[in-house]
Order: structure tokens, then sequence, then C-alpha cells
């Protein structure tokens, strides 16, 4: 069974690659006063696996800073230990550099890895592999449980930080089974939830997180009891499940869950769960480790943020966002969030759309939101059309156009859209270029549609009733008894028409 | 009485002397207990004096006798080499003019012999559209109503299709009265007795002619029926109901702009068959559709890809006999397109309007949307500047009397043009009352109180003075295997069932 599931996994993950290649170039985006980034201090959010990721992602959507990138990934390559993600990173810059317009230097006249080095560390790699295959195998002939799930679950860490997810993840699969305590089940799922969110393999989340949770419960209920019934000898036990780890162990969960609705299109499921996260932005509160390694608190602000505003009523959002107190910690962290927001509120709602284009560069380079930018975006700037009609009446498209910033014709087809969509209840004038509030007449639409209903109801009734009759009088359709004939006759009935 | 079965003089004594008809039906029915060919041969046959028995028979008085030798006479002269000779064709016609349905109804498997062999009769005769009128005078005077359903309906639609002679009393007959009876009676002749297929062919055909007429509220009903017809637990649905659906899911998009959702007792393999034909991809492509991924709103979008989808296939629906429907839902698109305009816009440009229907001569869809206006299918006016207005719909219920004909039925005749509520209300009532009629003919069945005892238990209490309320007039009919359960509904096993 376990088997299946990694075969399953690496399949997945082999897709989604295939998929991120064929994405590249057809996204980019630029860097200008316009769209202000700044890549140093961004990345420096960052460490390991995820910086380089971020990197490789940065290059392939933004060819403008794509040297930057290419020269901080090398930099933090050569601080991992997985020599092959050197290969990825060349590819998607010889790929962005065939597609993009912009003049990108050869690859040759950037810095490369030594070889020497990737010699060394795939020869240091090759060698504590063993070394740590050997010492699960004499684990395992001791048959001590303990030790041989630390065996797998130092291999996981091994075969992770080497690049190689399947085997990673089979490792902890298999540490599992030699699991003791809902402690180490809980470790084990948290750690396959990080090796899940780096590899974007969001498809999985939810299973472990379900495990997580259950193991979760059980390790408060065990430490609980334990500071009742013995408190000298529990308190060692105790300190390690403290409220503050639990919380941060509750935020790391919903954070995975989040992921996992983010993924699957489900915006408002998504951002009540970035919404929940407890605060907390050092390694004290928040995520905890995942700071750094996975997200930065920037990210969290900016993924709330996005998906509320998508999918959120304007009295959600504001419960949510504006009076949810911890989330405040992350908004501070993205000045820009707070603008979006503040102007969201205010109903400028250009104000919300240009700060959104303003930044649209940071959140396309974001590898966990960028796949749902454009669908976030529309989703938003509906919501807001929407928003803004509701009061009226009656409004002239070129007053619309001006509260967004948009041209006329620009503003009829959004609108045209969202009337078709029936998100709004209105007809366009389009001589006077005036948006009308449908009239309905509501009691005459009662009247009308109680008499459909009723004739559509009788009909339906006079058929079953002959259909009734059909059965009783045994007039059922039989299987044929020449296979020939039944053909034979259709032939002549289609003659007939 | 020494009944002379054995020869035709013989019968036709009979025939003019017997004065029950019920004996008589059955002596002719065992006429010459030698076998079937006998029995035919001698009924065809000419009297001993040479004399033609029709011409002794009165044909009204003397009907049961007429049918029988008419339809073996004419069974046998067309089965050629008999050397039976033909009856007059006067005599046949006016059989079938002026025969007495009751005393028809004591053969009715003869009548059905008759209808069969009288559309070559006819074609015989020079003329096969001359069956029609025959055909129909058989149909809708053998059975006790018109909308009750004959083996001779689906032979009359036949002919009349095969000959390409649509009369309007067929139009009238499918119109007003649909069918929702059988007419069913049991023969020693298999293939004379009423089928599945009977019920089948005459609803796909019916539906075919409405279609043809432009009755497509009409033709959707008969394709349904046909489409829902039930079936044996094994059998696959039948080829014609697989043509029915086709035609079905044309014809809404023709007449309603869009797919409606299916009837309930569709077969599941018949929607997936239809998935698989080039029609699903064609009626998705259709402006009213719910799938705007293949609709691609936009100018000029919308009919090309279903002119390019009728091009690609143009070939297979020639073949099944469809290119005329397809091609007319092709033509018909552009005005679902504008139907949906109104729904967005107020005010358009007649040039703009062109765009969105790919049409660029101004002058075309000026005509088209003159057309939808007269035709009320949009409430709009155009203004000397070319530009289009549409209206608010006006707040009337949207019911046409062809859409309540079936509800209606024969009570009002042919000459309403308006549609009341109280006409309305009148019509629920007569159906409320037919449904709980039904329902306590069904109560009082055997089957039905044998099972209200088993789920009862007995003695369990008595509730039968207050009928449940899913049981008075205007409830809910149950379906058939959902009969009410034991607590509301106990029988004491002495008791008769009172209702109500």
């Amino acid at each position: 069974m376990m088997d299946v599931d990694d075969q399953d996994t690496t399949q997945t993950v082999q897709q989604q690659q295939s998929s991120q290649d064929s994405q590249i170039s057809s996204a980019a985006v630029l860097v200008d006063d316009n769209h202000p980034f700044d890549l140093e201090s961004y990345i420096s959010n960052y460490t390991g696996k995820t910086a380089i990721d971020r990197l490789i992602h940065i290059i392939s959507v933004c060819p403008s800073v794509a040297v930057d990138a290419f020269k901080l990934a090398v930099k933090h390559i050569q601080e991992a230990r997985d020599p092959s993600l050197w290969q990825t990173l060349c590819h998607a810059y010889e790929q962005v550099s065939t597609y993009s317009d912009i003049k990108l230097p050869n690859l040759s006249e950037l810095p490369a890895i030594q070889t020497k080095w990737a010699d060394e560390i795939l020869k240091k790699n090759h060698s504590e592999k063993v070394k740590l295959e050997a010492e699960l195998k004499s684990y395992s002939n001791n048959m001590i449980k303990e030790s041989i799930r630390m065996g797998h679950r130092d291999l996981a860490e091994f075969s992770r930080s080497i690049g190689d997810y399947p085997s990673a993840l089979k490792h902890w699969t298999k540490s599992r089974e030699f699991c003791t305590t809902s402690q180490h089940v809980l470790d084990g799922c948290l750690s396959t939830i990080e090796l899940l969110i780096e590899q974007r393999n969001y498809s999985h989340l939810p299973t472990y997180v379900f495990k997580a949770e259950a193991a979760l419960e059980a390790v408060a209920s065990s430490s609980a009891n334990a500071a009742k019934g013995d408190n000298a000898s529990s308190r060692k036990t105790a300190s390690s499940t403290t409220s503050a780890d639990r919380e941060i162990l509750q935020s790391k969960l919903e954070f995975a869950t989040a992921l996992g609705q983010l993924a699957q299109s489900n915006y408002e499921r998504a951002a009540y769960h970035f919404l929940r996260l407890s605060p907390g932005t050092g390694s004290q509160g928040g995520l905890g480790d995942w700071f750094g390694k996975l997200v930065s608190p920037g990210d969290i602000a900016i993924y709330g943020c996005v998906c509320a505003l998508a999918s959120l009523s304007r009295s959600a959002f504001k419960a949510q966002v504006l009076e949810n107190i911890p989330f405040g910690v992350y908004i501070e962290q993205e000045p820009h969030v707070r603008e979006i927001i503040e102007a969201y509120m205010a109903s400028n709602f250009k104000g919300v759309l240009e700060t959104l284009s303003k930044y649209s560069t940071r959140h396309t380079i974001d590898i966990h939101l960028y796949p749902h930018l454009a669908t976030l975006n529309s989703l938003t700037r509906n919501r807001l059309v929407s928003l803004y009609f509701a009061p009226f009446s009656s409004i002239k498209l070129d007053r619309m156009a001006q509260a967004f910033g948009w041209s006329v014709t620009e503003t009829e087809e959004y609108v045209v859209g969202l009337v078709r969509s029936g998100d709004i209840g209105g007809r366009i004038d389009s001589r006077a270029k005036v948006l009308q509030v449908k009239k309905t007449d509501h009691r005459a639409e009662l009247f009308a549609r109680a008499i459909k209903t009723g004739v559509d109801i009788a009909k339906t009734n006079k058929k079953l009733l002959y259909r009734m009759k059909l059965q009783r009088a045994d007039l059922l359709i039989k299987p044929p008894k020449g296979a020939n004939t039944g053909q034979n006759q259709m032939a002549d009935y289609m003659l007939a028409e | 009485m020494s009944a002379d079965n054995q020869s035709i003089d013989g019968l036709v004594q009979q025939i003019t002397t017997s004065n029950n008809v019920e004996v008589l039906a059955h002596t002719l029915r065992n006429t010459a207990a030698s076998g079937r060919d006998v029995r035919e041969f001698i009924l065809a046959s000419s009297m001993s004096s040479g004399q033609d028995p029709l011409s002794v028979l009165d044909l009204r008085i003397n009907t049961l006798g007429v049918l029988y030798i008419l339809s073996a006479r004419l069974n046998m002269y067309l089965n050629a080499q008999s050397g039976v000779q033909g009856p007059p064709w006067a005599s046949v016609a006016q059989f079938c003019q002026v025969f007495d349905p009751v005393q028809a109804r004591f053969a009715p498997e003869r009548m059905v012999m008759l209808a069969r062999s009288l559309a070559r009769y006819a074609e015989l005769q020079g003329n096969a559209k001359l069956a029609i009128p025959l055909l129909y005078s058989l149909a809708t005077r053998l059975p006790f109503t018109p909308s009750c359903l004959s083996p001779i309906h689906p032979t009359l639609l036949l002919v009349s299709l095969q000959n390409k002679h649509i009369t309007p009393e067929i139009i009238r007959l499918l119109i007003e009265h649909p069918i929702n009876d059988l007419y069913t009676y049991f023969s020693v002749y298999p293939e004379f007795n009423p089928s599945y297929h009977d019920n089948l062919l005459y609803h796909y055909l019916g539906g075919i002619i409405l279609t043809k007429t432009g009755n497509y509220t009409a033709a959707l009903d008969y394709f349904e029926t046909a489409l829902t017809a039930p079936s044996t637990g094994n059998s696959p649905p039948a080829g014609l109901q697989l043509e029915a659906l086709k035609k079905l899911r044309l014809v809404q998009c023709i007449a309603l702009g869009g797919l409606q959702p299916l009837p309930k007792y569709t077969s599941p393999i018949l929607t997936r068959i239809f998935k698989g034909t080039p029609y699903q991809n064609l009626i998705n492509a259709f402006p009213g559709s719910p799938h705007p991924k293949d609709r691609r709103e936009g100018p000029s979008s919308g009919t090309n890809r279903l002119k390019q989808l009728l091009l690609k296939d143009r070939d297979l629906y020639a073949s099944e006999c469809n290119l005329g429907l397809v091609e007319l839902l092709v033509a018909e698109a552009p005005k679902w397109i504008i139907k949906r305009l109104t729904e967005t816009y107020v005010t358009l440009g007649l040039t703009e309007i062109g765009r969105y229907i790919g049409i660029d001569n101004e002058s075309q869809v000026r005509a088209l949307v003159l057309r939808m206006i007269d035709s009320r299918i949009i409430h709009a006016t155009i203004s000397d500047s070319d530009i289009v207005t549409f209206h608010d719909a006006p707040g009337t219920a949207d019911v046409s009397i062809e859409d309540i004909r079936t509800l209606l039925g024969d009570i009002q005749g042919g000459t309403l043009s308006k549609v009341s509520v109280p006409m309305l209300l009148e019509a629920v009532q007569a159906q409320s009352a037919l449904l709980s009629e039904l329902d306590m003919d069904v109560g009082q069945s055997r089957e039905f109180v044998s099972k209200a005892i088993k789920m009862g238990g007995g003695n369990s209490g008595m509730s039968i003075g207050s009928p449940g309320t899913g049981f008075g007039p205007g409830g809910t009919f149950p379906d058939e295997d959902d009969y009410p359960s034991g607590s509301t509904y106990s029988i004491d096993r002495e008791d008769t069932m009172v209702f109500g």
C-alpha cells in the first residue's frame, strides 16, 4: 500500500514539474518603479531549500532580476547539499533566456559552482548514506523500536537534504510503524507535511494534517493526564508540549490546511485558515521554525489578504481581517497589505486594484500563490464591481470607469461579464453607457413561476400515469430477439422522416 | 341451430341473422377449427352463387362480419398468388368511415389487420395517400377515446410520413389528444397484439410530424414519452429511444434556446451513448447551453463554431436524417444570442447585434430582429438611428395554450387563444380529482390491500377515518413501490377499506 502511495507522489511531483516548465515565460513580470520589488530583502526571509526554490521560480517568471537571482541561487546551492539543484537552476535560466525579450547574459558569463565542490558533496553524501543505512540495519537487528524509528528519521532527514524526496517520504512513512508515543507520530506527520509543502505537493496535505491533528489531541490529553497524576516526574514531558508549542503546532496544521484548500481553489476556506494562524514572527510564535524554512510572515499576510479579498463578503472581511488582532501582526510585515485593506474598507476600489497591480510582481514570484493569482485577482475585481454597483439603481459607465481607473470599454466588458454570470442584476444601455438595475415585478414573477411549475408538474404527472399504464399492460421494451432485426427496423423508421 | 361454419354461405347467413354480437364474434373467431389458413380462405371466398358476400351485407349493421371478410380478403389479395380478388376500393373506403365501433371492438385484431393492409392496397390503387383518411378514421373511432393508443395509430403516422402527406386532422389529433391510455386486448395472433413498439413508434413519429409542422412544445412531449418508455429490467434501450433523444435535444435547442433536464426515467445508457455522439458538441456550442467554455461569448463566435461543427459531421447528420434539424439549429442560433443580449443590454445598435451574431449585413440583422419582435420572442423597438431598445418583458406568465393543452385536455376544444388563471385552476382541480380517483382505485385493489395488511400488521389501531395527508385530493400520488407505511394506514382484517 505504501508503495502505491509513494509512486503516486513521485508521479504528481513529476507532473507538477512538467506543468511548471510549460508555464514558464507565460507569466513574465516586470520589476520597475511601478512594480517595486527588492530581491535581496525578499530572499533574506528564507533559508535553505525554499530560498533556492523561490529563486529558481523568480528566474523563470521575472527575467529582469534573473541574473541577480541566479547569483544568489548559486550562493545558496553551495551552502546546501544537493548538487542536482544546479541543473534545475541552469535549466530554468536557459529557458527564460530563450523565451524572454530581455537580453540576458549567457550562462557561461555567470558564476558557476565548482565541479570539485559538487564531487566532494556527492562523495560525502554517499558515504553518509551508507553510514546511516548501516546504522539502521544494526538497529533493525537489535529490534529496538525507538532506535529503528530514529534510524528512519535520520535517513529521511538526510534524503530530504540531498533532494531525494521519494526516499525521504518512504522513510517517514516507515518510521511511523515504529512510533511508540503520539509525540513521535506528530513529529513524523509534521515532517511529512513540511516535506510535502516544500515539494508543493498539496493534494496529500489534508491526509497528514488529519493524522497530525489526531496525534496532537492524543499528546495534549496524555500530557494533561500525566500532569494530574504525578507532578514531579511529568514535568519533563509536560514541558515539551507547553501551550505555546501547541499553538505553534496548531498553526502549522492550519497553514498546511490552508495551502491544501488554496491548491483546490477553495479560496474562502483557505482565507479562513490563513486568518486563523496565531501571531508571532520569531521562532517563539506563529509557525515557529517554519518561518524561513518554508514561508515568511509577510507571505502569510499576502495569502490571507488576497484570498479574503477574493472570497469574503464585506462584513466577513471586516470581522475576519480588520478586527482580527492576531492577524494584524502579520499585516504589519507587509505595509502594502495594510494599504489594500484600508483602501478596501474605505471603498477606494481604485486604490485596491492599483495596489494589487503595483505589487503583482511580489505576488507572482510567490511559489504557492502564483498559480491562483489570475483567478484571485479577477474574483476580487468582480467583487469590487458588484459592491460598487450595489447602492445604485442606474449609473453611468464612465463614472464607474473613473472610480476603478479603467477605460469605458474595459468597464463595459467587465460589467457585461458580471451581468451574464448573474452577479449583477442589471442591464446595460450601450448607447448612453448606463448600467441600470433590472426592474422585476415580483408579483408577476411569482405568478409566472407558480403557473409554470404547476403546468410542469401536471405534465409530468400525466406522463407518469401513462408510463404506469404501459407497465401495467406489460408493454415493456424487451431485448431484441434477433440482433439484426432491430437495425433493419430502425433504418425503416429513419427513412420515414 | 346447426351452425355452418365451413362455408362462406353459412357464415353470411349467421352474420345476417345473428342478433347477439358476442356469440357471432365467437363463431367468427372459431370459423373452421381446422386452422388459420383455411379460415382465412373461407372468409375470403365468394358465395356459392358467385355473389360477393359484401354486397349482401350492410357495412354498418353487419360491421363485425364485414370486418372479418374484408380483412381476410385484403390480406389474401396482398399475399400474392392466392388468386383472391381484392375487395372493391369503394366498399373498403366506405366501411372505414361508417363501421360501428361497438361491434368492431369485438375483433380489434382484425381491425389492426385491415389497417396494416390498407396502405399497400391504396398503393396498388395508385395512390397511397388514399389510405390516410381511412386509417385516421379507424384509429380515432376504434378506441374508446381519441387519446387511447391502438396499434393502428403508428401505422397511420408511418403512412402519412412516408407519403409526405400530413393532414391537418393528424396534427390536430396529435396536439389535442396526446395519448394517455392504452387500448388493450388479447388475440390469438401475436402480431396484431399491441406491443411496446407501437408506443415507441407512435410517439417518435408524432414528434417528427410535430417538429416538421413547427409545434415544438408538443413535439418535445412526444419525444419525451418515447424516451422514457419503460423497459424490462435487463433490456437495453431501444434504438428508437436514442433517435428520440437526439431529436429531443435538437428541438430543445431550437425551441427553448437551451437544454432542459431530461425526465427522471431516462436510461443512463442513452445519455452515455449520446455523450459520445457529435450531437453533444453541437448542443454544447449552442448559445443557450450551459457550457460557456465551448460557447466563447463575443463577436461572431457562437454561430461560427456551430457552422464548423455542422460541416464537420455533415454526412453523419445526413445519414441519420437529422441534417434538416441540425441546419435549423444553426439557423436559429442567432435568435437565441439576441435573446440573451436582452438580458444584458437595454439598448444596442444593429451593427453591434450583427457583430454578436456574426452577420455583417445590417438589413439582415434588422429583418431578424423584426421577426423576433413580431413573434414576441423579444420585446423591443428599433429607432430611426438603428438603435434597438429592449423592453422589460411584460409581467405576464409565459404560458402558451400549447403548453397546457395536455392539462386542459379536450375540455375546451381548439378555439382558445388566452390562458387565464381560473382556467388553469380548473384544469388543476380536474387533475387532482383524477388523481384521487386513481388513488381510490389503487386502494381498492387486491394487491394494495394485501400489502397494507402485511405492513400494518393487523390490529394496530384504525386510522382509516382520516386518510393521511398524502391521500386526499390534491395530495401526492405515491410511486408504485411507495405505499404508505403501516403507521399512517393500518387496516383491520375484517374491515373493508373506507376512504374519506
